[in-house]
């Protein structure tokens, strides 16, 4: 396996690194790494940087970047809006690796936000030989609201349940006077009971009305972009912590269309018990790199030796 | 490692030996050069991806004002080659000589300042005491102990796991004594060794004459520290700017500490024209 660092694009304004297996390598297939959120290119809790190594390992090629603005990238020098950046931004690291390594078509990977924009990839690429979206979240606002209280009424359950009720200091301060009653009674009966009750309304709720009792723009984006990558075939690979709300979204967002969708040959959705959101655990870590490999295994042409045309490129040690 | 173009703003990087390369990003100086150079050691892991922009920012600045700058990650972590439990401390030490080198190369100065945010800034000032070609350290939130820092981080790793939905599953093949801490694995080695860690244990040979400790609110290890620095011979600029632990923060909020930064620029300058 090896790493290479690389600017490129129009304005050599963009950083990245090329994780290719052993030897020099063309390929017909690559994976493109799009940012989760601001985070640069190592990814969440260094994820990329496994996940590349890990794929590599298996005969991958893969590219890791940082979007316009984020990481070491520079900033945009145009107007282009974000959206559009994205794309164009992920259209070159695309050219880079078309013209570096004869690649012609590409798996779009990333986890949070860089799965909406995988998506959004798979619907505006010709070259999409498959999309994986790992952990996509909500940027709604009541969703948000709903992620948060859930956790944060479980970190409280936690805390008391699990940690404080084990500490004989704190229970001395409890029974003698010293602790603080007004913080406790708060996060006990605010922070734990109330959300309780109303995160249940909210599941219960969106379970009936699904995501949006009117039609919305989002759900419609999403349920039209599900229709027409089934209809190009296109493979797509959804992971869900079971610690995170976004499955739950999901379900509320496609709603009656769910089984038809989700059900469908190309479309294969797993979830992560025992992870969070950026899977901060190494076991959940390992079991993520494990799923995108087998997924991405047939779906990967194998790396052929360099073309003449193509060694003539220095991009290597 | 070599790039395909080098960009205006900062060239990345692969260096050192080929096996166990390190990543890397050098920041020439834009205005007219400076005479020293300066290499920015990361906080460890976690930390180290929350405050990747405010050090890109500040290695922009200190460049536009003609200082040549080196990011870099450690061994195990970021870019660089290796995985996390196979890193140590004694090997991130040898990490932060081989950057010094790399960026007097790079910038033919004979001086660097060396600037660490947390624990980076431990590793900084340990570092500076045993060579003569260190001019100054940025002691950016520093770290007096290392057992006090395990203990703390310790602690926000439990309180991460709280917020888990679901029990968390840990890995049973970790290595022995190997334990987790906020999405990274630390060995039994580096843990040992970050535990020993302390400012005021280190052997002070060769140290350099300038330091600004820079940190959020005052803190009594701090100003230990300072006085304990002054009676070392350093010429030591303390300031407190109420910025946003960025060490901590979500990213996606793109904090940049502008207090620090300033004073941080302001020391540059008075002290290295």
């Amino acid at each position: 396996m090896r790493e290479t660092s690389v600017v490129f694009g129009r304005e050599h304004s963009l950083v990245g690194v090329i994780t290719q297996p052993d030897g020099t390598h063309s390929a017909q297939t690559a994976i493109l790494l799009l940012n989760a959120g601001l985070i640069p290119h190592v990814g969440p809790n260094r994820l990329y940087v496994r996940l590349a190594r890990h794929l590599a390992k298996a005969g991958h090629l893969v590219f890791r970047f940082d979007q316009s603005g984020i990481g070491d990238s520079s900033v945009r020098t145009d107007n282009m809006p974000f959206e559009q950046g994205v794309i164009d931004d992920t259209r070159q690291a695309m050219d880079e690796m078309a013209q570096s390594f004869g690649v012609k078509k590409f798996i779009f990977m990333g986890h949070c936000s860089g799965a909406a924009q995988s998506f959004l990839m798979g619907l505006q690429e010709d070259r999409v030989a498959g999309v994986v979206l790992i952990n996509p979240q909500a940027n709604r606002q009541d969703w948000q609201d709903y992620d948060r209280k859930r956790k944060v009424q479980q970190f409280y359950q936690n805390y008391y349940g699990k940690q404080v009720v084990k500490d004989k200091n704190r229970w001395l301060k409890f029974l003698t006077g010293k602790a603080d009653y007004r913080s406790v009674f708060k996060n006990v009966f605010k922070n734990v009971l109330w959300s309780k009750f109303s995160t249940a309304v909210f599941k219960v709720r969106s379970k009936i009305r699904g995501y949006s009792a009117k039609p919305d723009v989002v759900q419609d984006r999403v349920i039209e972009g599900l229709q027409r990558l089934g209809s190009h075939q296109t493979p797509i690979l959804f992971i869900y912590s079971v610690g995170n709300t976004g499955y739950e979204l999901l379900r509320a967002i496609l709603h009656k269309n769910f089984d038809t969708l989700i059900n469908s040959n190309q479309v294969r959705l797993t979830t992560i018990e025992g992870a969070d959101h950026t899977f901060t655990l190494r076991n959940s870590q390992e079991r993520l790199l494990n799923i995108i490999s087998n997924w991405c295994e047939p779906l990967m042409d194998s790396v052929a030796p360099l073309q003449p045309q193509i060694a003539e490129k220095d991009v290597s040690a | 490692m070599v790039t395909n173009h080098i960009m205006q703003e900062l060239e990345p990087f692969y260096f050192g030996d080929q096996n166990t390369s390190l990543y890397g990003c050098f920041h020439a100086a834009i205005a007219a050069q400076r005479k020293v150079a300066t290499v920015m050691c990361p906080p460890f892991g976690d930390e180290a991806i929350r405050i990747h922009r405010a050090y890109k920012q500040l290695a922009l600045r200190l460049s536009r004002a003609g200082f040549p700058v080196m990011r870099f990650d450690y061994f195990g972590w970021g870019d660089s080659a290796g995985e996390d439990i196979e890193a140590t401390l004694s090997r991130w030490e040898a990490d932060i000589a081989l950057a010094i080198e790399e960026v007097k190369k790079r910038s033919s100065v004979e001086q660097v300042v060396l600037l660490g945010l947390r624990l980076g800034s431990t590793l900084a000032l340990k570092i500076a005491t045993q060579r003569k070609d260190i001019a100054g350290v940025v002691l950016w939130e520093p770290i007096p102990s290392g057992k006090d820092y395990l203990h703390e981080e310790d602690e926000a790793h439990q309180g991460r796991l709280n917020y888990f939905l679901t029990d968390p599953i840990y890995s049973s093949g970790l290595g022995e004594g190997a334990t987790e801490i906020l999405g990274f694995v630390l060995s039994a080695t580096l843990r040992a060794e970050i535990e020993q860690l302390n400012m005021f244990d280190f052997n002070y040979l060769n140290q350099p004459s300038q330091a600004l400790i820079v940190e959020k609110a005052t803190t009594e290890a701090a100003v230990r520290l300072k006085d304990f620095l002054q009676n070392h011979s350093f010429q030591v600029v303390y300031e407190c700017q109420d910025d946003p632990a960025i060490w901590g923060e979500d990213p996606d909020k793109a904090l940049i500490p502008g207090q620090t930064f300033k004073a941080v620029m302001a020391w540059f300058n008075e002290k290295f024209i």
